[in-house]
């Protein structure tokens, strides 16, 4: 039978979001149990996998991608002025290319493994049906922004996506410590998605328009506006960074950890696909404007993904907290990506190679909740033989550290300058010792005895929280191994591109090799002053965060509340008494001698300067 | 039938989007008599009728919400039908009613009012709603309920300033009234303030309409004869002044907003809901109507004054909220906040900026009454304002937190709800003209999310107080009137444009943008490019 999943395209499209968006609508609606919702929730990503695969199967031996175009917003909002300023049109479109495919797929496993890993993981978690429908809304929200071909469009997927993502994180309400890290989860990238609309508001305010496809030809036919689109571009680059992590926007990662393992790891690797999604479709508008070639915005992109790539790690490095560690060393990892958009003509390979980091950083989360879930501890120093106890958990975490770099070499290629270079070299480097030294620490040091624990109740997890990790890992590391085959890289954008020469691939192993070697030394010879030189910083580090929370909250929060406190219970309340008792006191005017004379000519005085003030002629 | 026949026989694009329901159903030329007079004419039989030991009350409590449903299914007859194509006023009325002086009885809509009377509609029904509860002189409260309607319909149906006053002013008192009369301790301290703002607001209007009667040679006060005038500069700014304060008043607009916390904080839950979804609004509206569409000059030059006013307002109830501890007062002061974004949206003087105003005078009065009313509800349940002594009340009264939330997350513009058009709208509209305040709202509404998230953590979702008094769920009527405006933010923020099959015939309404659409950009046609455009 001959099946042409063209023939699908009408109903497979709109199913690849209205399928979880009607799962996150049905859970809403009323369903509560935990087996009722976590059975439902895992059909978002089925249905959506169905309209992503058929859709994905129509569009694989083309080139040109399939635009489904649904109208939501289509007024004309003037009748004179510039032609672009006269019609604001917003369509909800899905592109089904070969990159949001691919991009959209990864979405889905993210999914699903989060989805399986919570079944057993997330048995705890109080309201099981707001986390499975969050994770639903989350899901439909990344498909949303992958498959956008409006800016606007981002935006509204972006904006559910991030209600979404505080929700999910703040779901375990009644604890304190969880509540308080979902605050800062709100609060941080915020500012970034500020930056982020404001940027979509520039370009709208000069081009009129915010369909992307349509933007390049209007930037275009209005002539070079750098100082414009540098700063619109900046503007939606920082809202990119905000939601990735990079420094200084870390903290609403990395102080997650005490957030449901499942949401942190939902929201690092649906925020990874989306940052990617958007890089993806904004960078080509900074290269048709050759923006890369100024410091601005190309360069400082670079520049901050190379902070974040070096800085992130040292990060990972002075905390214990398993979940915190992990996620700042993938924070730097996708940095290295992001450092590799800076390259003209590498947009697809490097929004792969953040996707693949999204999925390979998820993998190390979840397979770091399901160590703490095991062990009955967050902090590494506590951990141990875990390699011995459970082997499957504990696997997944180098996995995860080698899908994460294995790719990053080849993106970056060998034409880089050297501070790049070295960036790069020491991101890697680092972010595999982070990694191996997790792994080290909880596989194979002795496990420690404590109160009230008891050692044999360490065995291994559940297969449902061992074995997502490990094929999201092992996915990940697929897909990174896709960077050395040029018919994958083509296969993204329909470009021919040529491999890095073996050689350089080689020089770029380098780095992670030397990263592991250093993370065995460590362990075998030195771990008690690692462990030492960890608790020292990390005292350091908190100190330091406590001392500039209370900085912040001393010197901008308080002083501020308190004078909106003032004015409103001093200063208004004082001005509202003041004008009447004024206007009690001239109202006993009338019960006094009246002064005829002098308000008279107060009088005509008033009349005088209204009617010169008002009047045309009298006045000049 | 029409819309199955438009249906098949139409699969492409219609050049012109069909209208299937309502158009041979108003055949009357007084329907905008109707919505300003039924609701007076039949507040007043009922304050007249006995009810010997309030043997009545529940007849008259059904008789105020037939006649909003009434008053509204007409609103929404009268809205589906409206000419998309016309600026013009439609079903216009127009009488002579002092000729001597140039007073007529005009009344007129336009796709900047069809919208605000539709609203005001919803409102009506769900103040009704909200104020079943009422058990002291339950036939006073609903008299007066009914009053402020009819004045509120006439504001927005008139296009005589003589008439526009004179129902400005008339609505100030009834509402007064119903402050003193029913809700919290501090009842006559914001019925004081709120008569207080709003003799200030009718004299400063007043002053407007004498201005503009009297620079026009004193001829007439009808709208299109005064909007026309071609004043001097000096002039259009001291009206426009004038006007802000008016606004400002009811809106409202910081540092004129004293009235505000009282009233929302104090007022039964049907009276907040009145006052937050569409008395407030009536400032706002005077702005377009008076300023921008009249005072092109003025406009201009008070700019900058207005997005000024609207970002304070925008960041200091951002901040009370953090700072508050009473649920009701944290109503109160997120109800400031669709008032801001309007200003913003008027202030940017761009086209896509006043349809964005516009749309956030509806979905923002919408967004304040659910807030106020959420919390009203909440508090009335609870038994308790105080936040210190609620704490996991999710879990005693889900629905009611549930609500809350939807409500939070309008008000500050979530996609999805029809708050989030309006902003949008109106941020892109503003940021080519005032991109500073557009930065300061921005970074208002994070912090009032951020305000939003502390209060339910605490609220809602923290651990229970041992302490706390009981607590129950919504009622029925309660669960009503709050999901009503959940579903009508919805409705507007999925489908602005109007619901449509196949990609292009409507299947119902042809959606709030549309609607206002025309009008607002006909307001807009005659101002020069913003800077950059």
């Amino acid at each position: 039978v001959h099946f042409d999943p063209t023939t699908t395209l009408s109903w497979s499209v709109p199913l690849i979001l209205l399928g979880p968006l009607a799962v996150f609508g049905i859970i809403a609606l009323g369903l509560r149990s935990r087996r009722a919702t976590a059975n439902l929730a895992l059909l978002a990503p089925l249905s959506a996998l169905v309209g992503v695969g058929l859709a994905g199967a129509a569009v694989f031996r083309r080139t040109a991608p399939y635009d489904g175009s649904y109208e939501w917003l289509n007024v004309s909002t003037a009748f004179t002025g510039p032609a672009r300023f006269q019609n604001y049109i917003t369509d909800f479109g899905v592109r089904v290319s070969h990159l949001t495919t691919v991009l959209m797929l990864a979405a889905l496993a993210v999914s699903i493994a989060v989805l399986l890993w919570s079944r057993a993981g997330a048995r705890g978690e109080p309201s099981p049906a707001r986390y499975h429908g969050l994770l639903s809304l989350l899901l439909a929200c990344t498909l949303g922004v992958v498959a956008s071909t409006d800016l606007a469009e981002i935006y509204v997927f972006w904006g559910v996506a991030a209600v979404a993502t505080y929700l999910l994180l703040t779901n375990s309400w009644a604890d304190s410590a969880s509540t308080l890290a979902a605050r800062l989860a709100l609060a941080v990238p915020a500012v970034a998605d500020l930056s982020l609309l404001a940027g979509i508001a520039l370009l709208y305010s000069r081009y009129g328009q915010l369909n992307i496809d349509q933007l390049i030809p209007g930037m275009a036919a209005l002539g070079p506006q750098p100082k414009t689109l540098t700063a619109a571009v900046i503007l939606i680059l920082v809202g990119a960074a905000g939601r990735l992590g990079l420094f200084p926007f870390q903290g609403w990662l990395t102080g997650g950890a005490a957030t449901p393992t499942g949401a942190l790891a939902a929201a690092q690797g649906f925020w990874t696909l989306i940052v990617a999604a958007l890089l993806a479709k904004v960078m080509p508008i900074v290269v048709s404007a050759d923006l890369l070639s100024h410091w601005a915005p190309g360069k400082s992109l670079a520049a901050t993904a190379a902070v974040s790539a070096v800085l992130l790690p040292l990060i990972g490095l002075a905390t214990l907290d398993v979940r915190r560690a992990v996620t700042a060393t993938g924070i730097a990892i996708s940095a290295l990506a992001v450092l590799a958009f800076a390259q003209p003509g590498e947009v697809a390979p490097a929004a792969l190679l953040l996707a693949a980091t999204g999925l390979a950083r998820t993998a190390a989360v979840l397979a770091a909740g399901t160590l703490v879930a095991g062990m009955r501890t967050s902090s590494v120093t506590e951990m141990g033989e875990g390699f011995r106890r459970m082997p499957l958990s504990v696997l997944a975490l180098p996995l995860a550290a080698v899908a994460m770099v294995a790719g990053a070499g080849a993106v970056a290629g060998g034409s880089l300058k050297w501070y790049w270079t070295l960036a790069y070299a020491v991101g890697i480097g680092l972010g595999v010792l982070g990694l191996l030294r997790l792994y080290l620490l909880a596989g194979h040091s002795l496990l420690p005895r404590r109160r009230g624990f008891d050692p044999n109740r360490v065995r291994s997890a559940p297969g449902l929280m061992s074995y997502p990790p490990l094929l999201l890992g092992a996915l990940a590391l697929a897909a990174s191994l896709g960077f050395y085959s040029a018919a994958w890289l083509g296969f993204s954008d329909n470009r021919v591109h040529h491999l890095t020469d073996p050689t350089v691939d080689i020089y770029w192993l380098a780095a992670p090799v030397a990263g592991a070697l250093l993370a065995v030394a460590l362990f075998q010879w030195s771990r008690e002053s690692g462990r030492r030189l960890a608790t020292a910083a990390v005292s350091a580090w908190d100190g330091a965060a406590i001392r500039s929370r209370r900085a912040i909250d001393r010197l901008l929060l308080e002083p501020g509340l308190d004078l909106a406190e003032r004015t409103e219970d001093a200063l208004l309340p004082g001005a509202e008494e003041g004008l009447g008792r004024l206007l009690g006191e001239s109202a006993g005017i009338v019960r006094r001698p009246f002064p005829l004379l002098p308000i008279l000519i107060g009088l005509a005085v008033l009349v005088a300067v209204v009617a010169g003030l008002v009047a045309p002629g009298v006045y000049r | 039938v029409n819309l199955f026949l438009a249906v098949a026989a139409s699969p492409t694009a219609s050049p012109t989007p069909v209208s299937p329901f309502g158009p041979t159903i108003i055949h009357f030329n007084f329907l905008l008599s109707t919505l300003i007079w039924a609701p007076i004419v039949v507040g007043l039989l009922l304050a007249t009728l006995p009810n010997p030991r309030g043997r009545f009350d529940r007849t008259i409590v059904q008789i105020a919400f037939w006649t909003n449903a009434g008053l509204a299914f007409l609103t929404l007859v009268a809205y589906n039908q409206a000419n998309l194509f016309s600026s013009a006023p439609q079903y216009e009325e127009n009488l002579p009613w002092m000729p001597a002086l140039g007073v007529n009885y005009h009344l007129g809509v336009d796709g900047v009012t069809i919208p605000l009377l539709f609203l005001g509609s919803i409102v009506g029904v769900v103040a009704v709603l909200a104020s079943t509860g009422i058990r002291e002189r339950v036939r006073e409260y609903f008299v007066l309920l009914l009053l402020v309607e009819g004045t509120v319909n006439g504001v927005l149906c008139a296009r005589d300033m003589f008439l526009l006053v004179t129902f400005w002013g008339a609505g100030v008192l009834p509402v007064a009234l119903l402050l003193a009369g029913w809700g919290g301790p501090l009842r006559r301290l914001a019925a004081g303030r709120y008569l207080a703002y709003g003799a200030v607001g009718t004299a400063a209007l007043a002053a407007v309409a004498l201005i503009l009667y009297g620079t026009t040679g004193g001829i007439s006060f009808d709208f299109d004869f005064l909007v026309h005038a071609n004043l001097d500069t000096r002039l259009q700014v001291l009206i426009g002044l004038l006007l802000l304060v008016v606004a400002a008043t009811r809106l409202p607009l910081v540092p004129l907003h004293g009235w505000a916390r009282d009233v929302f904080g104090e007022a039964t839950p049907g009276v907040a809901v009145l006052v937050a979804g569409i008395t407030a609004r009536l400032g706002g509206y005077l702005l377009i109507r008076l300023l921008v569409a009249a005072q092109h000059d003025g406009a201009t030059v008070l700019a900058p004054i207005l997005a000024f006013l609207s970002a304070a307002t925008v960041l200091y109830a951002a901040v009370m909220m953090l700072r508050t501890r009473d649920l009701r007062r944290f109503g109160a002061y997120g109800a400031l906040i669709p008032g801001g974004v309007f200003g913003l949206g008027i202030a940017g003087l761009t086209a896509l900026g006043l349809l964005g105003a516009v749309l956030q005078l509806i979905a923002g009065g919408l967004a304040a009454a659910l807030i106020v009313g959420a919390t009203a509800t909440i508090s009335e349940r609870a038994q308790t304002r105080d936040m210190a002594l609620m704490g996991g009340l999710a879990s005693r009264m889900p629905k009611l937190a549930w609500l809350l939330v939807l409500a939070g997350l309008a008000m500050v513009g979530v996609p999805g709800f029809a708050s989030f058009i309006g902003e949008a709208f109106s941020l892109f509209g503003a940021f080519a003209t005032q991109p500073g305040a557009v930065f300061v709202i921005g970074a208002g509404l994070a912090l009032a999310l951020a305000g939003i998230a502390i209060t339910f953590q605490r609220v809602l979702f923290g651990p229970v107080r041992a302490d706390a008094p009981g607590a129950s769920d919504a009622s029925l009527q309660e669960m009503w009137y709050l999901g009503l405006m959940v579903g009508v933010l919805l409705w507007w923020g999925i489908f602005p444009s109007g619901p449509k099959l196949g990609g292009s015939v409507t299947i119902f309404d042809e959606g709030v943008v549309n609607v206002i659409n025309n009008s607002s950009a006909d307001i807009m046609s005659s101002y020069p490019p913003a800077p950059g455009q």
